[in-house]
């Protein structure tokens, strides 16, 4: 094979094995798949480290010692040291290493791959369907193996093939499985496609994603800030045929508490920063006599009210400031609200 | 048969050029034709390359006992006849090589080695049953060794033969390709010739190229020495091949190791990764494992179905 398949094929197979796109990583691997040529002078490793090269031809045939299990496990441990600097430096080294000389095994002559025993390792059986090296069947499986490496590549840079095969498929359970894992690091934005579950009309809009409710739906904020439920579940405003998530921006988020005692919300609420912050918790209203919270059929109320005389105890899930100074502003409140704020960390908005 | 000379001669003659080679000669009983059984240089040590094997093989014949060297095609067992040969020979032993042919040829030629009579007392040619029984009482009588080399080629009768010959205590030097596991083949004790170390081939790769004034870097000995194998015959082909200029893409040593059912194994692991989805409930992972099951299935009925390698040459 030449020394570009082998780099393709390391990189490639690396970086799928392995699940990354860090390119340290992946050129480590593309290096140490060229070591097991040093067998040879002719080669580029092997030019490289002549001396050792040469002492190696003169002893050993091409593809024997060097590419197999046995010179797999030294080079393991020679390199042991660089876990010091990081275990997948290691592991990418080790695997460029691996399929430096497993590659070989689809070539005419085959692989020692069990050295010191001559058995060559061969796949497939039928010589005439093994490569050659330089033919110009080498050089079409050297092109479907970059293929291969830009695609593993990319899908591990966006998150993984799990993520991608979630992008890609929009099923809801995988995007909820998404939002999970990445609500706390980036502004997400939902692509959604289904129906408007009370009016029945089609939906095909993108909503920007405030934090999933349960298992199977989300709750997320229109342009407007007016908020739905999205998902499967028999509560959700929208239900919903197919997700994508998308990554906005990264984000900070911080999270505070805030303690009433019977104090004025309005003050409290009002220093807040008013977008992109979330209130959740449970809070007893004094004096709520003429306390009334309209509740809406068609989208997501963050605020609900259960009224009692003279106290009520409001609810909020993920409830925005505009909306609790607007509901509960002039009242007087106990009780302890969690305050999720979220900055975007770069200047798209 | 006491006025007989020994019926194989090894001469050591020096060439113009100045090398020295080793010639061994089957001589007929009255002297009148000899036929050439090798011409090899003095600087070739058969001890050297099959050193062990040699020595047991030499052993075992001088404890009277029977023995069957088996082997790949080229792997070195007719060189290592020719060596026990030549040194039964230098110790003056008789012995009978056989030479391909018939049944009746291959007698005859034994007769002759060992000066058994092949004519009977009123000077006609003895049958094929005759000469057998001829030599079998000769060699109950009279001590000799049987080298038989090529003996898979051997038809039935002669191996009952030499069966007979072998329950009667003759010892017996058979060697063959891969026979099968039957009568004579069964019988005898077995040496199976190993691969030779890359160290060997290599030093007949050398002498190979040397003979044919061929130039080999030491890059081009190793990237050639991967179609050898071990074996002895196809080291000195490639060597011929590369001064043919030829690309040399044949691969007839015997060593190969087909992984592709291993590489199948390996991928079928992946198929796990359906049952991991449907264990934490994750419909996705379900999904790609789903994939990955066909795409294992896939692989693995097209690779089983790749035409196979015919067993002869060019196809």
């Amino acid at each position: 094979m030449m020394y570009k398949t082998h780099m393709a094929l390391a990189v490639a197979a690396t970086s799928l094995v392995l699940g990354t796109a860090d390119p340290m990583v992946l050129s480590l691997s593309a290096v140490c798949s060229q070591l097991p040529d040093v067998d040879t002078t002719k080669s580029f490793s092997g030019r490289i480290l002549f001396p050792l090269s040469s002492y190696l031809e003169k002893r050993f045939a091409h593809r024997s010692i060097t590419h197999s299990f046995l010179a797999l496990s030294f080079f393991a441990v020679v390199i042991f040291p660089v876990t010091f600097f990081g275990y997948q430096y290691y592991l990418g080294m080790v695997s460029g290493y691996f399929w430096g000389f497993f590659g070989d095994v689809f070539t005419k002559s085959g692989v020692a791959l069990f050295y010191p025993s001559k058995v060559r390792a061969i796949c497939p059986a039928n010589p005439r369907l093994r490569l050659s090296t330089g033919s110009s069947a080498e050089w079409f499986v050297l092109f479907i193996l970059v293929v291969f490496a830009i695609l593993s590549i990319q899908i591990n840079s966006a998150g993984g093939i799990v993520r991608n095969f979630n992008q890609a498929l929009g099923l809801p359970s995988g995007a909820i499985e998404t939002v999970n894992s990445d609500a706390s690091r980036y502004l997400l934005k939902a692509h959604i496609k289904g129906r408007n579950a009370i009016t029945q009309e089609p939906v095909e809009k993108a909503y920007e994603i405030i934090q999933p409710l349960n298992q199977n739906d989300l709750l997320v904020k229109d342009e407007l800030g007016t908020t739905y439920r999205v998902g499967n579940s028999q509560e959700s405003q929208i239900v919903a045929s197919q997700m994508k998530i998308e990554r906005v921006a990264p984000i900070t988020t911080t999270v505070t508490n805030i303690f009433l005692d019977d104090e004025d919300l309005y003050e409290k609420i009002a220093a807040l920063p008013q977008e992109r912050t979330y209130l959740s918790g449970t809070l007893t209203i004094f004096d709520a006599d003429g306390l009334i919270i309209p509740t809406h059929i068609d989208r997501y109320d963050t605020i609900t009210l259960q009224p009692g005389s003279d106290i009520a105890y409001a609810r909020l899930i993920s409830a925005s400031p505009g909306d609790v100074l607007r509901l509960l502003g002039d009242y007087y409140a106990s009780g302890n609200l969690v305050v999720r704020v979220i900055t975007v960390n770069n200047n798209y908005f | 048969m006491g006025n007989r000379t020994v019926p194989i001669k090894r001469h050591r003659r020096k060439l113009a050029n100045g090398e020295e080679r080793i010639y061994t000669y089957v001589v007929s009983g009255d002297g009148s034709r000899r036929q050439s059984l090798s011409a090899r240089e003095s600087s070739d040590s058969l001890q050297i390359y099959r050193g062990a094997e040699f020595r047991r093989i030499m052993a075992a014949l001088q404890a009277n006992s029977s023995l069957l060297v088996v082997g790949e095609a080229g792997c070195g067992k007719t060189f290592l006849s020719q060596a026990i040969t030549a040194e039964l020979t230098a110790m003056n032993f008789q012995l009978a090589v056989t030479k391909p042919g018939t049944v009746k040829q291959i007698l005859s030629e034994i007769a002759n080695q060992l000066g058994v009579d092949t004519e009977n007392l009123e000077g006609k040619t003895l049958s094929t049953v005759g000469l057998m029984k001829e030599i079998a009482d000769w060699l109950l009588v009279n001590t000799a060794f049987l080298i038989c080399d090529n003996a898979h080629r051997f038809p039935v009768s002669l191996r009952c033969w030499l069966d007979q010959l072998h329950t009667q205590g003759q010892p017996i030097l058979l060697l063959a390709t891969y026979p099968t596991a039957r009568d004579i083949f069964l019988k005898l004790p077995r040496i199976e010739l190993e691969p030779m170390k890359d160290s060997a081939t290599r030093a007949i790769m050398l002498e190979a190229a040397t003979e044919l004034n061929l130039e080999l870097t030491p890059a081009q000995i190793a990237s050639l020495q991967q179609r050898v194998g071990g074996n002895p015959m196809l080291a000195k082909r490639v060597v011929r091949e590369e001064y043919l200029g030829l690309d040399g893409q044949a691969l007839d040593h015997t060593q190969w190791l087909d992984i592709t059912p291993y590489i199948i194994a390996a991928l079928m692991c992946l198929v796990l990764v359906r049952f991991i989805g449907l264990g934490f409930n994750n419909k996705s992972l379900y999904l790609l494992g789903g994939i990955i099951t066909v795409s294992v299935a896939v692989i693995r009925i097209i690779l089983y179905s790749l035409p196979r390698s015919k067993g002869r040459l060019g196809q």
